[in-house]
């Protein structure tokens, strides 16, 4: 399972903050390892691998949430910490985008949940819908132009052959202390 | 003036408008932090009032007047505990934080973007499993050097904004470094105090050696937070336990930069280790300071007399004040 913790934002400004258990994820309708979820935005990165954008609904008690997400082609499914809720923009969903394509081009939330849950159910509970765009992407942009808001979402990649340490990596080292002197070392 | 004091608590960050009287956390609803999220550390923007920022297990937050409530920041401390934040004096766009395990993390755009400082701390301690910082300083002549000091692994100075780090523990009895206080003399000569498990420390030589002063006034060698309420002044303010968490702290006060010390006043007893001193250059003489276990004490007098205050509020890793104008939610 993946702990998600979405900070969820109203329109009015309120933040909610409910910690929240993904166990099932489907990434353009595909059943894929719930282990490939992540919140880490610092990632390390080999020059061949490819990335997208999308966005993602997550079931919850009160209402489905929306939130972006970037997917790697490597396996990281990169979910943002900020999150809209679905309520407070279907009924103006034409007007919402991801990266200027608008969600209704792309598969409007309540289809994702559709294909899984039927036309009138609920999201179940769990699931993590994963819906991307084509074409490549570090960064991904949930605009609500008629809520005047923006959720900006973007993994950085540290390049695998980056070296942190000039000159080679550092033995670790091992500190006794306190105060230096002899002691038991329980390892 | 008008202030506001700010605890990092292990349940979020409390705020006091009422010079300590009551003490409140943001509405879980609209507040934007998990409110039992451990907090270790608050720092205060200097040139916007009312802006905090929050070291949390949660990842780094943002409070900002405006909006009211804690904006996470994104960074690549989130998995971490985020222990110490420090702004550069010359730049508050520079923000340095320190973590467990011990790394440090530089960011120059105001939290944007991030780097990952080449800390060689140690990475191993037998006596605590995981070395984390536990103080973070800028130089205060030159705009480019860090010091910190880790549990448990000594004194650390970098000269190039923390690309490189050496290592300072020459003469330290004890590795267990919490705190470094710095006094620049007129002639170009400097001291510098670093407080440890084992005592206080002294260095003339930009910290290549080290020498344990003798305090007698000190009932125990475990000495924590070290508190200039002037900047370079020469009145030091040391906060000291029976040990790291302990049922008794004193505050001791040397007005010659460590030469001598004095008990400070209280007026009560301290339940536990004395964690954490708060001042801020608007006011040298108004400081706040809390023990680990909740107790919250005020001095209005520069740190001679400190008065307890009624409320207490658990597991306090850190506490500060700040000025707020009128207005500032």
């Amino acid at each position: 399972m993946f702990l998600l913790k979405p900070h969820v934002v109203g329109p009015a400004g309120q933040v909610t903050s409910p910690d929240v258990i993904v166990d099932r994820v489907l990434l353009n309708g595909s059943a894929v390892p719930v282990q490939r979820v992540t919140h880490d935005a610092w990632l390390q990165h080999d020059a061949g691998d490819t990335s997208t954008a999308g966005y993602a609904v997550m079931a919850l008690g009160g209402g489905p949430l929306v939130l972006p997400v970037v997917v790697l082609a490597s396996g990281p499914i990169v979910v943002a910490r900020r999150a809209w809720r679905l309520a407070n923009f279907e009924a103006h969903a034409e007007s919402v985008t991801l990266n200027g394509v608008a969600l209704s081009v792309l598969g409007a939330p309540a289809t994702l949940i559709a294909a899984v849950a039927g036309p009138s159910a609920m999201a179940p509970r769990g699931y993590l819908f994963i819906r991307t765009l084509s074409g490549q992407a570090h960064s991904a942009t949930l605009e609500d132009s008629t809520l005047g808001r923006r959720l900006e979402h973007a993994v950085v990649f540290e390049p695998l052959a980056a070296q942190r340490w000039a000159g080679g990596s550092p033995t670790p080292r091992y500190a006794i202390g306190p105060t230096k002197k002899d002691v038991p070392h329980f390892i | 003036m008008k202030y506001r004091a700010y605890a990092a608590t292990m349940q979020s960050v409390w705020f006091s408008d009422d010079e300590g009287t009551s003490w409140s956390r943001l509405s879980t609803p609209w507040g934007g932090m998990y409110n039992e999220s451990r907090c270790w550390a608050v720092n205060c923007h200097p040139d916007r009032p009312g802006e905090l920022l929050a070291g949390t297990d949660q990842g780094l937050y943002r409070y900002t007047p405006a909006l009211g409530r804690f904006e996470h920041i994104p960074s690549p401390m989130d998995g971490l505990h985020i222990l110490q934040i420090a702004r550069a004096p010359h730049n508050a766009d520079v923000i340095v934080c320190g973590t467990r395990p011990a790394e440090i993390f530089i960011s120059e755009d105001d939290g944007r973007t991030w780097m990952r400082s080449n800390l060689d701390a140690a990475t191993e301690c037998w006596f605590i499993n995981t070395t984390r910082v536990t103080s973070i300083q800028f130089d205060p002549r030159d705009a480019d050097t860090l010091w910190i000091t880790v549990e448990i692994d000594g004194v650390f100075r970098s000269r190039d904004r923390g690309r490189s780090w050496e290592h300072l523990i020459e003469g330290l009895h004890d590795n267990d470094t919490h705190d470094l206080a710095f006094r620049d003399h007129g002639s170009g000569q400097r001291t510098i105090l670093c407080s440890t498990e084992d005592g206080v420390h002294r260095s003339t030589d930009e910290g290549s050696t080290w020498h344990r002063l003798d305090i007698p006034q000190a009932r125990w060698a475990y000495f924590r937070s070290l508190k200039q309420p002037a900047s370079n002044g020469h009145v030091v303010i040391a906060s000291v336990g029976d040990k790291p968490s302990g049922e008794a702290g004193d505050l001791l006060i040397s007005r010659d930069f460590g030469q001598t010390w004095t008990c400070c006043e209280l007026s009560c007893p301290a339940n536990s280790t004395f964690w954490s001193i708060g001042s801020n250059p608007a006011d040298a003489t108004l400081l706040f300071v809390a023990t680990i276990f909740g107790q919250i004490f005020k001095s209005t007098d520069g740190g001679e007399r400190w008065i307890k205050l009624r409320r207490e509020l658990g597991e306090i890793r850190m506490i500060t004040w700040a000025p707020v104008p009128d207005g500032v939610s």
